[in-house]
């Protein structure tokens, strides 16, 4: 580092109202670090950690009851935590941006995009409307937004979340502040999306000569991005310095335990192919109707599923990956009869399942992604596994009890201690456990996880995947696991199955489905998720996943949305691996 | 994120020592549930005891000032004021009551299967609440009393029917929303029945609005009842009602305020009460500030 630090903080701590013998709960401890002009800065934490508030801190934005109990936070030798309200306000927005997780929100939906983005503008340089504006426009193009005219006069609703985000990141970076706050900015984004914002934001930073300070739980993804980091646990900091060097020989416990709950490769089973399938969808296709224009007319209808077919065989977990929108979810859905399909069977251990039949439904369960709304809130924790063998006609009032005890601690989660606690009372991991008991006490014989991790801390992600692979192991349930993290399936299932709006682009065993990743969508999907590898000395390091050359046969091409009217054809790469094509020859493929 | 710590924040911020109970937890809650207490305690002696016959005439004692005797004074037949006062507070709370009952036990009903099952039949009672909620409620209640002449189970009837479309709007909105919640479709998933589903996990869910809602329709209908009495639709003569009381004060209003001015007192303490009940209610159970 050259010359004095652009931020430095020193001795940080930040409390809340609490249950200490002061009536204060720290949230933030002693915490220091520094960042120079135009560096980066990576902090790492879990939820509760504390590293949200830094940020805050930093802008003195803290919520309601929040107060920063001592330390300094300087910004070029001021000390911002002591600064009057005017004063801060002339250098929030002006010296520090901040760029919010959420971009849903993050935009007032009454406004213009083009007023919101002026307003810094013409509040710190006092510019004219039209000079302002003129700006805004310079600005939406560097970020890429699409007919940025267009773009000025609309309503943030018409974007989607990472247009917003970029919205979100010009308007902050129009500034050009010293210092930019990014907390967690792409962790409501899918994949694909995450990377293409994080790389415009680290090049625009860079180009600026704007110092990144870039907050997330994401460890690979600070590796990534930041020169430095700073890892912090439950308010403290238990780790710093470059992150290479933190990937490589981390110290703490903690942060070993961090970089273990990375997916990775899990190994490889055998399948049984001469088994019948447990799970066999043919055709299937789902049609939801959209709005009316007028009452009269017909409704828009949207095609979440169109004609994919799909088999899971027993004890198989088969990884269904997409991005959002892409009907993996409704496919799940569809298969368990919870929405409608328009077209295609499901057969179930070679019986045909039609719908509102609800013999299938002890056979067949679905454990959700959100723990927060799946688990009804005014009931206990037993009474919520308990109900899932109120159709279990043929167990016993005592047989039920002990079916719950069992399963109760097949999850690790003992009746004794959870049985009468309600959901509001549990971490989101333990309620996402309660999920599975519910799921499972009737031992099912096959399971829909419709991304059962993605709203989970790291650590608690990594357990939950390792209770499913072992109550899987126990009980042999097939499972489909649906999932926007490529890296996640890599770790847990047997087959990967690939849909891209709607339809299925690529599938194929885990092993060979890795090693040639061959649809142009499947090469995107995997560039946005670094491999972490372990190097022949024994350390961590992440790098872009190998993506060997391919090569399609003579007049055909690889299915993409523009080649939606032809019809698929399920080319063999290798045994068991397919990717769609259509005949003729399609656009260039994208990547 | 910032959800999430927000969360701990908030569980941390729980104290381990016992609090008052939340309705005692601030000035709103504290007044408004005092002055309950004093309506339900007038009620309940005017179940129980008075201290005079509150229909019994003295010709010896009329229009008499407040006094020791009588502690209200008397109106022009010499009843006794503090009597019929007691007496319209027992009407009143059990009118309100009855009449909250009866909102909110077909107006839940009705809400919650019209929103649960939607298609036509939904369709119809959206268009039939819309449609009466364009009246005034009192409007409503006045023009059914006008039919069905006054008596005590009509003016239940009638204002039951008057604020059920408020109710079917609630819970019908409410139970749209929880319908998309996954444990609604976890509860499908386990196999249980539409009716199980929205009994068992939909309507429970729904009960903190309706609560909030009822404490204030009980407080409305308190004052629709006394302006039905008022206008001589409500409780028939000689049954006393604070509404009523304040109809035959008016030709004596020079010569003997007291026979408006306590019925109007009981009615501005039953309301504020009501209402401040009401609003430490909602700010206790509003789901937008709950976390599920």
């Amino acid at each position: 580092m050259t010359g004095a630090p652009l931020l430095t903080v020193e001795d940080l701590s930040i409390s809340f109202p609490g249950e200490d013998d002061r009536g204060r709960s720290r949230v933030v401890d002693r915490v220091s670090f520094d960042l120079a002009r135009g560096g980066t800065l990576g902090i790492v934490g879990e939820s509760g950690s504390g590293k949200t508030m830094i940020g805050r801190a930093i802008l003195n934005l803290l919520p309601p009851g929040g107060r920063i109990d001592a330390g300094h936070i300087r910004l070029d030798g001021t000390d911002l935590a002591r600064l009057s309200a005017p004063a801060l306000r002339a250098i929030r927005g002006r010296r520090i941006g901040m760029v919010f997780q959420e971009p849903m929100t993050s935009l007032n939906p009454a406004l213009t995009v083009g007023r919101q983005m002026t307003e810094g503008l013409m509040r710190h340089f006092g510019l004219s409307r039209d000079q302002a504006d003129r700006r805004a426009l310079d600005m939406l193009q560097t970020v890429r937004i699409a007919d940025p005219q267009a773009a000025l006069a609309a309503h943030p609703h018409v974007f989607s979340g990472g247009m917003r985000q970029r919205i979100m990141l010009a308007s902050v970076l129009m500034l050009k502040p010293d210092l930019l706050i990014a907390d967690e900015p792409t962790t409501a984004l899918d994949a694909v999306i995450r990377k293409e914002v994080l790389d415009l934001m680290v090049a625009l930073v860079r180009d600026l000569g704007t110092a990144l300070m870039l907050i997330s739980h994401d460890l690979p993804l600070i590796a990534k991005y930041t020169g430095r980091a700073i890892v912090l646990r439950r308010g403290h900091v238990v780790e710093a310095g470059p992150v290479a060097e933190i990937m490589a020989r981390p110290r703490q416990p903690y942060t070993r335990a961090l970089l273990d709950a990375l997916p990775r490769r899990g190994p490889d089973r055998v399948a049984a192919p001469a088994e019948p399938p447990v799970v066999e969808a043919a055709c299937v296709s789902v049609v939801f109707d959209g709005k009316r224009t007028w009452p009269w007319s017909r409704p828009k209808r949207v095609i979440a599923v169109d004609d994919v077919s799909l088999t899971v065989r027993p004890g198989e977990i088969v990884g269904l990956v997409g991005e959002s929108g892409s009907g993996k979810t409704t496919l799940g859905r569809a298969i368990l009869d919870l929405v409608p399909i328009r077209a295609g069977t499901i057969r179930f251990d070679g019986r045909a399942r039609n719908a509102g039949d609800q013999s299938f439904r002890k056979d067949m369960q679905i454990i959700f992604q959100d723990p927060y709304s799946s688990l009804d809130p005014r009931m206990t924790v037993r009474k919520i596994v308990a109900e899932g063998l109120r159709h279990s006609r043929s167990l016993s009032r005592e047989a039920k009890q002990a079916r719950v005890v069992e399963t109760l601690d097949a999850v690790q989660m003992p009746l004794a201690a959870y049985g009468k606690r309600f959901p509001h009372e549990l971490s989101g991991g333990q309620r996402q456990r309660v999920c599975i008991a519910r799921a499972v006490v009737t031992r099912p014989r096959f399971v829909v996880a419709d991304e059962p991790v993605s709203a989970l801390d790291l650590t608690v992600q990594k357990e939950i995947l390792t209770l499913l692979k072992r109550l899987q192991d126990q009980m042999g349930f097939s499972a489909l696991f649906i999932a926007h993290d490529i890296g996640v399936v890599e770790e847990i299932a047997d087959r990967v199955v690939v849909m891209y709006r709607g339809r299925v682009v690529e599938d194929g065993p885990k092993a060979v489905f890795f090693a040639r990743p061959t649809h142009p969508y499947t090469r995107h999907l995997l560039s946005a998720v670094p491999e972490l590898v372990r190097g022949k000395d024994g350390l961590l390091t992440v790098r872009d996943r190998p993506a060997p050359p391919v090569s399609v046969p003579a007049g055909f091409a690889f299915a993409t949305p523009e080649t939606a009217r032809r019809e698929i054809l399920y080319h063999p790469v290798q045994p068991e691996h397919h990717v769609a094509l259509v005949a003729g020859s399609g656009p260039r493929a994208p990547g | 994120m910032s959800v999430a710590i927000d969360k701990a924040v908030a569980a941390r911020a729980v104290p381990a020592r016992r609090r008052r109970p939340w309705f005692l937890r601030r000035l709103n809650g504290i007044i408004g549930t005092a002055l309950l207490a004093v309506v339900f305690v007038a009620a309940l002696f005017g179940i129980l005891w008075t201290p005079y016959d509150p229909v019994g005439i003295d010709i010896r004692d009329r229009l008499a000032a407040p006094s020791p005797d009588h502690w209200m004074g008397t109106d022009e037949f010499g009843r006794d004021v503090l009597s019929r006062v007691l007496t319209g507070a027992r009407t009143s709370v059990l009118v309100s009551l009855s009449t909250v009952a009866v909102a909110v036990a077909f107006g839940a009903l009705i809400g919650a299967v019209s929103g649960f099952f939607g298609g036509w039949p939904d369709r119809i009672v959206v268009m039939l609440t819309d449609a009466l909620l364009a009246f005034p409620g009192l409007l409503l209640a006045l023009s059914i009393m006008a039919i069905a002449g006054p008596s005590l189970g009509g003016i239940v009837v009638a204002l039951g029917l008057a604020y059920m479309p408020n109710v079917i709007r609630l819970v019908r909105g409410t139970v749209l929303s929880v319908r998309e919640k996954e444990f609604a479709e976890a509860s499908r998933a386990l196999g249980n029945g539409a009716a199980y589903t929205l009994f068992r996990h939909i309507l429970p869910n729904c009960l903190a609005p309706l609560i909030v809602l009822g404490t204030m329709l009980f407080g409305s209908a308190i004052l629709a009842e006394s302006a039905l009495s008022f206008l001589g639709l409500g409780i028939p003569p000689p049954a006393p009602s604070w509404g009523g009381m304040l109809s035959e004060a008016r030709s004596q209003f020079v010569q003997a305020p007291w026979l408006a001015v306590f019925p109007g007192v009981c009615i501005s303490i039953a309301l504020l009460g009501v209402n401040l009940f009401g609003d430490a209610l909602r700010d206790r159970l509003d789901p937008r500030m709950r976390q599920l």
